[in-house]
């Protein structure tokens, strides 16, 4: 435990990020404790290449969240700012990536692809988790960006609109057409099962 | 009606709505059906979503430091930039006793003998710039990393993946960072109670890694010891044989100074075996007798030349800000001794001759170690002070009506300098009971501040501007000390 420690949450990270803004290096390393972890996540689903490349992009966001501290102003989150960054970072990497390997999402193989039938016709028991687990990986980049931003790192709304750069209303179709594509995915599946 | 509720059902489900609006959703819900089966489609989907994210197996890396900021993602190396060449001592310097050797001590200590030697060897490597400052092997690299972070989450992925937990677990996994990362990565808990093995241990390995290391790497000083830990003290039955040790005297009391009780000199700390002390170098075991519901913290401060120092103020500073701050002086013999109720404690030493040191080596209070008290246990910390640097700032710290306010914080840090700005080393020290503080430093320039509680460091700054940018910057000569500063804080 460390000083900044005593100070968590929202407020502590922008301490952190004044210091850091004064060139204190134990105050980059405790951001980075703080939010490394969360960062690589978002991180290794934003791009193809595996944990390692994650690494290697959350050090080089890392290293931009050093040089811009000085000129963070404090209008959003801290950790809005730390995810703004390395979207923008993983954008990059992703759109060069899908140039350079002409990139498919995985494609839904029928044959390969086990269905249990919903109960009521929609997605919420818990049998359909795999369907849905299948069905979320054919959504788009940008839809997947938005989930998990929203569902696993909690932010709201308009972080979500900040990190990715969109409107916020944008934010809200994407989650409402995710929905929606699931939806039709798992009562596609429905039929092709029941046909079966 | 219900678009507004529709509208919010996404926050519901990652449980960032706020509680007004979370009681107007629940409201509506108990009466909608349409409304909860739509709430259930956004649970399922958040539900997957947190699976999805929380299936990659990742394992963070060790922290980089950031500079050669010119090559993004290239770790500082000997023969960087300009830049980095300059930076590259004091860098070293702060990352191998600041952060490296404690972390890698921290966890290796509570985990015996292996562990033990293991981190003598980290410890020593650390010493070596090029190692301390860039990227390391991958091995040891992991122990430098967000592991040693106490707030790492204990929650496991699969506790997200019970539906009747899902929002509280989200919520849970919203606080704490990084949850579902593997719990091998989990510190181990420094000052989690000795076990039985433990104390058998005792004069043992996890012993010798908290004396002051004597080869090479101590000639940086005291804080060459940042990893000693708080340690657990052995079973005063085992060690009594020491003739320092009745358990009723009070070792700050002792007028008696052990000849033999010197400060190890000839530890050999790189060893890979465990070392046997004989009972005699070590320092009187705390009494026997603790009040069951306070813990009991003793320790002896060394000065500089490592010789036992006496009438110096250890003061432990509580985090449960409902406790008081205590204070003890060490005796003749150096030792100290307080009685401290269960609760992480932070700990420093205070004297005019030498420059406040925060228990974990550092007069940085970013780098202090909280000690973890018990009721019933003893712990023992070691304070090795520094010489006070040169340069001197008297002054005065106010509040708001420009009342004297005795015990807040003042620090001051170093600006940086374009390009080439170094990392921020902090000074600290507390003002006395007419808010009067005199703050040792190494000739510079400096911007000072106080925070009224050092709990919650919102620091003024001095030239009366709430961030540090908008201050002003103090020089601070070694020829003359810089008289009159007064610094007001608004608690």
């Amino acid at each position: 435990m460390r000083f900044d420690e005593l100070l968590p949450g929202d407020d502590g990270d922008a301490l952190l990020v004044r210091r850091m803004a004064g060139g204190d290096l134990v105050a980059h390393r405790a951001l980075y404790d703080r939010h490394a972890a969360d960062l690589l996540r978002y991180l290794a689903g934003r791009v193809d290449g595996g944990p390692a490349l994650a690494e290697e992009l959350l050090q080089e966001v890392m290293v931009v969240v050093w040089r811009q501290a000085a000129a963070f102003r404090g209008n959003s989150r801290v950790r809005t700012w730390l995810f703004g960054i390395a979207h923008h970072r993983a954008a990059n990497l992703w759109r060069r990536q899908r140039l350079e390997s002409r990139h498919q999402g995985p494609a839904l193989d029928d044959e390969d692809h086990p269905f249990t039938v919903p109960a009521d016709g929609r997605f919420g028991g818990t049998d359909l988790r795999i369907d849905l687990d299948r069905a979320l990986l054919l959504l788009s980049w940008e839809q997947r960006a938005v989930l998990e931003l929203t569902f696993y790192h909690g932010l709201a709304e308009q972080e979500v609109a900040q990190v990715l750069d969109i409107a916020p209303g944008t934010v809200k179709s994407r989650l409402y057409r995710a929905k929606t594509a699931l939806r039709a995915q798992l009562e596609a599946d429905d039929k092709v099962a029941s046909h079966a | 009606m219900h678009d507004p509720i529709l509208a919010h059902l996404p926050a519901y489900a990652a449980g960032t709505l706020g509680a007004t609006a979370r009681a107007t959703v629940d409201a509506h819900l108990a009466g909608c059906p349409a409304c909860r089966l739509e709430l259930a489609e956004w649970q399922a989907l958040a539900a997957a979503a947190r699976r999805q994210v929380a299936q990659r197996v990742l394992t963070v890396p060790a922290w980089v430091a950031p500079v050669g900021g010119d090559s993004p993602g290239v770790p500082l190396a000997a023969g960087g930039t300009g830049a980095a060449r300059r930076w590259f001592p004091l860098l070293a310097l702060l990352l191998a006793l600041g952060l490296a050797g404690r972390q890698v001590l921290r966890e290796a200590m509570p985990s015996g003998d292996a562990d033990a030697g293991e981190s003598r060897t980290a410890m020593s490597r650390s010493g070596e710039p090029a190692d301390g400052a860039g990227r390391g092997p991958g091995g040891r690299a992991r122990t430098l990393s967000p592991a040693g972070i106490p707030t790492k989450p204990t929650i496991s992925a699969n506790a997200a993946l019970d539906p009747a937990s899902e929002i509280s677990a989200l919520s849970a996994l919203r606080r704490r960072p990084g949850a579902a990362i593997p719990p091998a990565r989990q510190p181990l808990a420094p000052d989690a109670p000795p076990t039985a093995a433990d104390r058998a241990m005792v004069p043992g390995p996890a012993g010798t890694a908290a004396r002051p290391p004597t080869d090479g790497s101590t000639a940086t000083g005291p804080t060459a010891d940042p990893g000693a830990g708080p340690l657990a003290y052995g079973d005063p039955a085992t060690t009594r044989d020491h003739p320092g040790d009745d358990p009723t005297e009070d070792p700050k009391e002792d007028p008696t100074d052990d000849p033999r009780d010197e400060p190890a000199t000839t530890l050999p700390v790189s060893s890979q075996t465990p070392i046997a002390l004989p009972t005699d170098v070590w320092t009187p075991m705390p009494p026997a007798t603790a009040p069951p519901s306070q813990g009991i913290l003793t320790g002896r401060v060394h000065g500089p030349d490592g010789q036992p120092r006496a009438e110096i103020d250890v003061y432990a500073e509580p985090l449960d800000p409902a406790q008081g701050a205590r204070k003890a002086s060490t005796g003749s013999d150096g030792g100290y001794r307080l009685e401290l109720p269960p609760g992480r404690w932070l700990l420093h030493a205070e004297t005019a001759a030498y420059q406040l040191m925060w228990y974990g080596g550092s007069p940085n209070p970013l780098l202090a170690e909280p000690v973890e008290m018990a009721a019933g246990q003893s712990r023992r910390a070691d304070f090795y002070l520094e010489p006070s640097p040169p340069g001197l700032i008297r002054g005065q710290v106010l509040d708001a009506a420009g009342r004297p306010l005795a015990r807040a914080l003042v620090v001051a840090a170093y600006p940086p300098d374009g390009e080439d700005a170094g990392p921020r080393l902090v000074w600290s020290v507390f003002s006395g009971a007419d808010g009067g503080f005199s703050l040792s430093l190494p000739p510079g320039a400096w911007h000072l501040a106080a925070a009224a509680d050092w709990r919650q460091p919102r620091l003024a700054w001095w030239g009366g501007a709430g961030a540090w940018e908008q201050s002003d910057a103090l020089a601070v000569s070694a020829l003359a000390p810089v008289d009159g500063v007064r610094l007001t804080v608004d608690p």
